[in-house]
């Protein structure tokens, strides 16, 4: 049986909880393992769903940049090039490449297009929402 | 850390020793959490003639955000001046000859809490005593006049100084795209006010978790002044608004209170009696947006030093985590909302 990494992490956030820090009380060090605790909770939940979230987020910006029509010629050839490359890229890549895809369009819709700049800031609050952590729990 | 808790009992010491004249020991030297941008140290010192509890403050080798101890100092001064409560700034190490890297020793505030970030409502029963007396003294704050030495000794930041103050941190320490802080920098920038009257001392981190306070409700003290300059009052209303420092309840245009304390026109109104000032409307939404933005510039800082490992401390990491992806969507959602 392989323990699942999220399990993994709840797990050690336990330890830290249960066993670190009464060991360590309100000190430097106590405190600090309180922080650990409440990192490896986040990380536990946010790797349940991240590559999954990731995809899609992938799949729509191709989409969306895919789809757009600047009415800036350079911006266009740039996208157009941006989306062959980023065919070539690994998938922890691809999102970041495609980020910044994004930041270049939504600049230039802005100050040029409101409804595509709302196509971005639909997409950005769309990917802020899904991407927003819960505060940390130990239930799961 | 700098130096271990030996070494730095021997700079304390020496310092304490040659400014009290005294031959001064060391004892009980406890490092604080938290605080990421500064390390914080309670310790007493005992001489022949007088013992004191203090709090030490100094630059850590690295940090969230980049501030002067000069300038902590010098605002600390003016607040505990002025009335407020705060601790007394005693000693400034301006060079950081004594102390390893520049800081400055204060008194230490007896009793009192910090509350939690995550902590359901913290101040219970006593929240709106408490945010009361709080809103009240950040409005004594804003009153004092600004001098000729604020001026000399600290950052000077209309709201275009201070936007850009963060947009230069932004360049200098964003990793990868950051499409949300980048488009409420367009924002920001187009609609930028002017400030509407007189500039002020501004405390720069006013919000829930940066002030103790007693179990009877009593504002024990307002610490952190690290990011305090002179500028627009209402930043410091702006930011002790933002969701983050809510303790998990709706925003104050949906009715919440502000840091689970008081509901936002109680609060202007008791910061207005005690300010002299009148609660700026007209600019409300852009350092309501404003706020989100620092956030964000400070969260992304964060995972600079912590994805360059010139920091450890898993504070930091935590804010480039969990405060970094809320700013992210609150920040959105406000654009959305303007748009």
């Amino acid at each position: 049986m392989t323990i699942a990494p999220g399990d993994l992490l709840r797990n050690l956030a336990l330890g830290q909880t249960l066993l670190v820090v009464p060991a360590l009380g309100e000190s430097y060090a106590g405190k600090t393992a309180g922080t650990i605790a409440a990192i490896l909770l986040l990380a536990a939940s946010d790797i349940a769903s991240f590559a999954e979230r990731r995809a899609l987020s992938r799949a729509r910006l191709v989409e969306l940049l895919g789809a757009a029509d600047p009415g800036d010629v350079a911006l266009k050839a740039d996208l157009a090039a941006l989306l062959a490359e980023v065919e070539t890229m690994p998938d922890d890549a691809q999102l970041d490449r495609l980020l910044a895809g994004l930041e270049a369009l939504h600049g230039w819709a802005d100050a040029n297009d409101p409804a595509l700049a709302r196509q971005c800031l639909d997409f950005l609050l769309e990917f802020a929402a899904a991407e927003r952590l819960d505060p940390p729990g130990l239930a799961t | 850390m700098l130096d271990g808790v030996e070494g730095l009992e021997g700079r304390l010491s020496a310092l304490l020793s040659a400014a009290w004249d005294d031959d001064v020991r060391v004892r009980n030297l406890f490092r604080f959490h938290g605080g990421a941008a500064r390390e914080t140290w309670r310790f007493c010192a005992e001489g022949a003639r007088r013992s004191q509890w203090l709090v030490m403050r100094r630059d850590p080798v690295s940090s969230l955000i980049r501030t002067s101890r000069s300038a902590e100092f010098h605002a600390l001064g003016r607040a505990f001046a002025a009335g407020l409560p705060v601790p007394e700034p005693l000693i400034l190490d301006r060079d950081g000859e004594r102390l390893g890297t520049p800081g400055f020793i204060m008194a230490c505030v007896d009793g009192g809490r910090a509350a939690g970030l995550f902590e359901a409502d913290p101040y219970g029963m006593h929240a709106r005593r408490l945010g009361e007396s709080l809103f009240r003294a950040i409005g004594l704050l804003h009153a004092v006049p600004v001098s000729d030495a604020d001026r000399r000794l600290l950052p000077l930041h209309d709201p275009r100084a201070r936007l850009e103050h963060w947009a230069s941190e932004l360049e200098a320490h964003a990793l990868g795209p950051q499409p949300i802080a980048r488009a409420a920098l367009r924002w920001l920038r187009a609609h930028c006010p002017a400030s509407p009257g007189p500039a002020a001392l501004v405390h720069g981190d006013f919000r829930s978790g940066n002030f103790l306070f007693g179990e009877d409700g009593k504002l024990v003290a307002i610490l952190d002044w690290e990011m305090a300059h002179v500028g627009d009052p209402m930043e410091d209303l702006a930011w002790a608004a933002d969701p983050l420092w809510s303790h998990g309840e709706r925003g104050p245009e949906e009715a919440g209170r502000i840091g689970a304390l008081l509901p936002l026109e109680p609060a202007i109104a008791i910061w207005e009696a005690a300010s002299g000032r009148r609660f700026d409307r007209a600019s409300w939404t852009w350092w309501r947006l404003f706020a989100g933005f620092q956030g964000l510039v400070i969260w992304l800082t964060s995972g600079f030093e912590v994805a360059s490992l010139r920091a450890v401390d898993p504070v930091l990491a935590f804010s480039a985590y969990y405060p970094y992806r809320f700013h992210n969507h609150q920040v959105a959602a406000m654009l959305h909302a303007l748009a």
